[in-house]
């Protein structure tokens, strides 16, 4: 994939970083990541592009990528990350910056009538996709 | 007999009642009862996963608190999902000065809780009071079935939370499959997430990614998968429905709670489960030497 490396938004970039609590710079791209994530043949960007290109400051790429929706936190990558990244929270990070804009992902009266979901599964889904 | 507290949060008092109602069946088998707690709350079902945010936790905070009220700090869950988030929330309780002060300070109307609470699986339990003493409780050994045992997520990750000593090759399961007499399958997909709630808005991904499992399961000679969270099951069970439109000629294959496989190796009686998507009749049969 080409990168473009951009000027980051110091805002944004502190706030990934405070909400995850995950430093992305630790990243040094050996892959472990996207070898390991279930998701990774749905994804538009694979998780270790996630990491290079918050680094190269392109948070727009990401924060519209559908990855950052096809993670369901399944902590595959962050147990087998040789840096200790844990990306399962710096993807939680990108959806709450886009979330916390009610951008939600999806309607939830139109979602929720497509079946009959247990519990769980309904509330995961609110929490983890809408405000 | 021991008694421990138990905590069977929401999806065991719907979709998932065969998960609870087998383990209540099975549990005086091997010498002790689960109580269910007063007044539990929903856990939050997911670990809130931003630095910033407490709301979330607080629903885990109550139950836990319910726990410290009956004296016995242990607590018993059947659901992965409920096992991971009341241990992820006790850990941030106990390291977060910050989220312990805001949580204590806004349920001020609750006992203060103290961080104390042990959170343990069902797995764990049986695991404690060993293998021979289930091979001891088993009246019909499965000798004629093939189980696969499917872990998932959260009962081996994140590591420091596992159930197993090694996360990325577990055995409690093989070796519980193992005690009852059935035959352990191995499967490569068995700690592969199943796509867990990405099912209610994406349910053809998730189709995709079971049918990795189901299919690793089934090369490898399965009759059934076993699995112990009410989520992992519904998109291992229901989703099926979606490869049989799609996939010429798909077999379905049951799948059971671990716990279910238990009752069918403990239990006089022939069970009754009626929330399953795929029928387990034949499974039952296989069990009972009918066929």
């Amino acid at each position: 994939m080409e990168v473009e490396i951009k000027e980051p938004s110091v805002e944004l970039r502190d706030k990934i970083i405070e909400i995850s609590g995950e430093d992305y710079h630790r990243c040094y791209q050996c892959g472990e990541c996207t070898s390991g994530c279930p998701a990774a043949g749905e994804m538009d960007i694979v998780p270790n592009q996630v990491n290079m290109l918050l680094q190269s400051g392109d948070f727009e790429r990401v924060l519209e990528s559908k990855t950052i929706w096809l993670c369901v936190a399944c902590f595959q990558c962050a147990t087998r990350c040789p840096r200790g990244v844990d990306l399962s929270k710096i993807n939680e990070a990108l959806r709450q910056i886009k979330i916390r804009k009610n951008m939600d992902l999806f309607n939830i009266w139109e979602v929720a009538s497509t079946g009959e979901f247990p519990a769980v599964a309904l509330v995961a889904s609110f929490r983890k996709f809408t405000a | 007999m021991i008694k421990y507290n138990y905590f069977p949060g929401c999806t065991l008092k719907s979709t998932a009642v065969e998960l609870e109602k087998s383990a209540l069946k099975v549990s005086p088998k091997l010498g002790f009862e689960l109580v269910e707690l007063p007044r539990w709350h929903c856990c939050g079902t997911v670990a809130h996963l931003s630095s910033d945010n407490k709301m979330h936790s607080l629903g885990a905070v109550r139950t836990m608190i319910r726990v410290q009220e009956t004296g016995d700090l242990k607590v018993v869950t059947l659901c992965s999902i409920c096992y991971n988030t009341l241990l992820r929330v006790n850990e941030r309780f106990n390291t977060d000065e910050d989220f312990r002060t805001a949580v204590v300070e806004f349920m001020d109307e609750e006992e203060e809780y103290r961080g104390e609470v042990e959170t343990v699986h069902y797995l764990q339990v049986i695991d404690e009071i060993g293998f021979d003493k289930v091979k001891d409780a088993v009246i019909r050994p499965l000798k004629n079935l093939k189980v696969a045992p499917y872990y998932g997520c959260l009962l081996l990750r994140p590591r420091q939370f596992s159930i197993d000593g090694n996360p990325e090759a577990p055995s409690i399961m093989e070796n519980l499959v193992d005690a009852l007499g059935a035959e352990v399958i191995d499967n490569p997909y068995k700690i592969e997430c199943c796509g867990a709630f990405e099912t209610v808005h994406n349910p053809d991904q998730v189709a995709g990614m079971i049918y990795n499992i189901v299919e690793g399961a089934r090369k490898n000679g399965a009759d059934t998968i076993i699995t112990s969270c009410p989520l992992c099951h519904f998109n291992l069970d229901y989703r099926q429905k979606i490869l049989e439109k799609v996939k010429p000629n798909y077999e379905p294959m049951p799948i059971l709670y671990f716990t279910e496989l238990m009752e069918l190796a403990m239990i006089e009686e022939k069970p009754a489960w009626r929330r399953h998507h795929i029928d387990p009749k034949p499974i039952i049969e296989k069990a009972f030497g009918e066929n």
